[in-house]
């Protein structure tokens, strides 16, 4: 079983947390379900390959075209200053758990 | 009424365009079921007005030409919110049209608005809609299937004639066969992607759902083909899908995978399904059973591969460049406190397992591994179809459930999906089609087709809807 520290690593993973009863009810839903994909384990798939597409990277000529102006790109952003976003100072928490 | 008959009555002026939209509006409005988001009635009027003065003046229409559609709200129409029903992107609103909006606005159709569905696609009921949940129109007590409810839901209501919604595990079918229309989801790749908002982008696609089969057909007719755009796109000729629907299916073989009729589907369900069977068996068509035999692998295997996917793709709303934005000294606490606070439950849930799933430690447990099953899923479905040239399951192994009755319990809901998950994970076209009924609720017959199969899944499918109506 996974345990509770290991799940508490995988939600700074992602960026959310988790609080209080929230967090013990999570935890339990997130064990059951796992326990239930686990199953896959008994799938009999041995030396085949993952799968992954099989498509080449398809990238266009790289040849100018019509984009979006920077005004349109940014008429969604929360804070802008001329055409940039407005990011608070990249300053980590330091974290050797994970 | 399907789109054929709305354009004759359009052409002869025995309806203006104006009055039936108007009459849409007025049915969304006044409607109880929360089909949708946002309504666009202004421009919808504005709009068919325009339609309707071609028609005065004795210009030519096309088919689609003043015909209302709604379009799932995941789906990015331009200057209109494209919430993805959820309060990360309640303000979003994008600054282009989707290929398939592009399309059908080419021809002319009126977009009456966007259509509420489980936060980012991500559910079987509409109930983890961070606007409310859709009701379904037969049984208001009832969900409408998810995720594309709003679109079945609006459709099955008479809230529009026609829509687009988006199949990732099941989630155009599964809500066609809960209201009672007809639902495609096209191969992986038939039609573009580009403006739809990614949830798990090797599973994704977009597709049409009507009340007719037929209309399937047109819609189908438009948004399919290759598209520069979208580099999944497939570049492959687009059939004449309303010619090639109308031949016959006497001598057709057909499928019946054993694994789909078994423990845990529904016996009224399995015999209404059956009956279907029969109506075809009329008709000419040979039915054998035929074994999927990793079926039982696909649930765990989807969802492992979907959340993989989905952890990865919603990455993108870090509170930065769009969407919601909560304060936080650091961008790290930025991060964080807009995704905790914007998506919903099943959202975390799923981007938890989605981490989880891809950590190192786990990743070949559980990611890798998936992806080997998704191989001998693909290889059941490839050899199956070297003996029949179709299979048809239920869609749903229960009957349209209650609201709330589910929903605290994500396994149970995620079981739900159990026949149609398959089909995605191959990458295969299939369709819902509404059959007979169970308790006075709608049941669905799934046909599921071989790779860019769709004309056939349609010539199958009209020649049931030609007996029954």
């Amino acid at each position: 079983m996974v345990d509770e520290d290991e799940i508490l690593k995988v939600s700074r993973l992602a960026y959310l947390e988790f609080k209080g009863d929230q967090q013990q009810a999570f935890i339990a839903q997130f064990r059951k379900i796992l326990e239930y994909f686990a199953q896959i384990r008994n799938a009999p798939t041995g030396e085949l390959p993952v799968h992954f597409s099989k498509a080449s990277l398809i990238l266009r000529e790289d040849i100018p075209g019509k984009s979006l102006s920077p005004d349109e790109a940014l008429a969604n952003a929360p804070r802008r200053e001329g055409t940039y976003f407005v990011a608070p100072k990249i300053r980590w928490a330091r974290d050797t758990s994970q | 009424m399907g789109i054929r008959e709305l354009h004759r009555q359009f052409v002869e002026k025995r309806v203006s365009v104006s009055e039936v939209v108007r009459g849409y509006i007025d049915r969304i409005r006044k409607s109880r079921l929360n089909a949708y988001i946002t309504v666009f009635e202004e421009e919808a009027l504005e709009c068919a007005k325009r339609v309707d003065d071609k028609i005065a003046c004795g210009d030519k229409v096309g088919i689609l030409e003043g015909i209302p559609v709604a379009v799932k709200d995941n789906i990015c129409v331009k200057g209109y919110p494209t919430t993805c029903g959820s309060k990360i992107l309640e303000r979003f609103v994008p600054p282009y049209d989707a290929t398939v909006v592009e399309r059908l606005k080419q021809q002319g159709v009126i977009m009456l608005g966007k259509t509420n569905m489980d936060e980012f696609a991500m559910g079987s009921s509409n109930e983890y809609s961070y606007f409310g949940p859709t009701l379904n129109p037969i049984d208001e007590e009832r969900v409408p299937g998810g995720s594309s409810g709003g679109s079945a839901a609006a459709v099955g209501a008479g809230e529009a004639l026609v829509a687009l919604g988006s199949d990732t595990g099941g989630s155009i079918r599964l809500p066609a066969a809960y209201c009672g229309v007809v639902g495609l989801k096209p191969t992986y790749g038939r039609v573009s992607r580009y403006g739809l908002v990614a949830f798990a982008s090797s599973l994704d696609q977009i597709g049409p759902i009507a009340g007719e089969v037929e209309d399937v057909a047109i819609l189908l007719q438009v948004i399919a083909g290759f598209d520069e755009r979208d580099s999944t796109s497939l570049d492959a000729e687009v059939p004449n899908y309303l010619e090639e629907m109308q031949g016959e299916v006497s001598g057709w073989r057909i499928g019946l995978p054993k694994e789909y009729w078994g423990e845990g589907i529904d016996d009224a369900i399995k015999a209404t399904v059956r009956d279907a069977v029969r109506e075809w068996e009329k008709l000419g068509v040979r039915v054998k059973e035929i074994s999927l035999p990793h079926t039982k692998y696909a649930i765990p295997t989807y969802y492992l591969i979907a959340t993989a996917e989905a952890s990865s793709n919603l990455a993108r709303y870090d509170g930065i460049r769009y969407g919601l934005s909560c304060d936080g000294g650091t961008t790290q606490e930025v991060h964080v406190n807009t995704r905790t606070e914007g998506f919903g439950d099943e959202v975390k849930r799923r981007i938890m397992l989605g981490t989880f799933a891809l950590k190192a430690g786990y990743k070949e447990e559980y990611y890798l591994k998936a992806t080997q099953v998704r191989e001998l899923i693909r290889g059941d479905f490839m050899k199956a179809f070297e003996e029949v040239d179709l299979m048809v399951t239920p869609t749903a192994p229960v009957l349209p459930f209650k609201l709330g009755e589910r929903v605290k319990d994500p396994l149970a809901m995620y079981i739900v999906d159990v026949l149609t998950v398959g089909v995605n994970l191959a990458g295969l076209p299939a369709i819902s089609i509404p059959y007979g009924e169970v308790e006075g609720l709608p049941v669905g017959v799934q046909i599921i087709g071989p790779f860019l199969g769709e004309s056939k899944i349609l010539r199958l499918a009209y020649a049931l809807e030609r007996v029954t109506r």
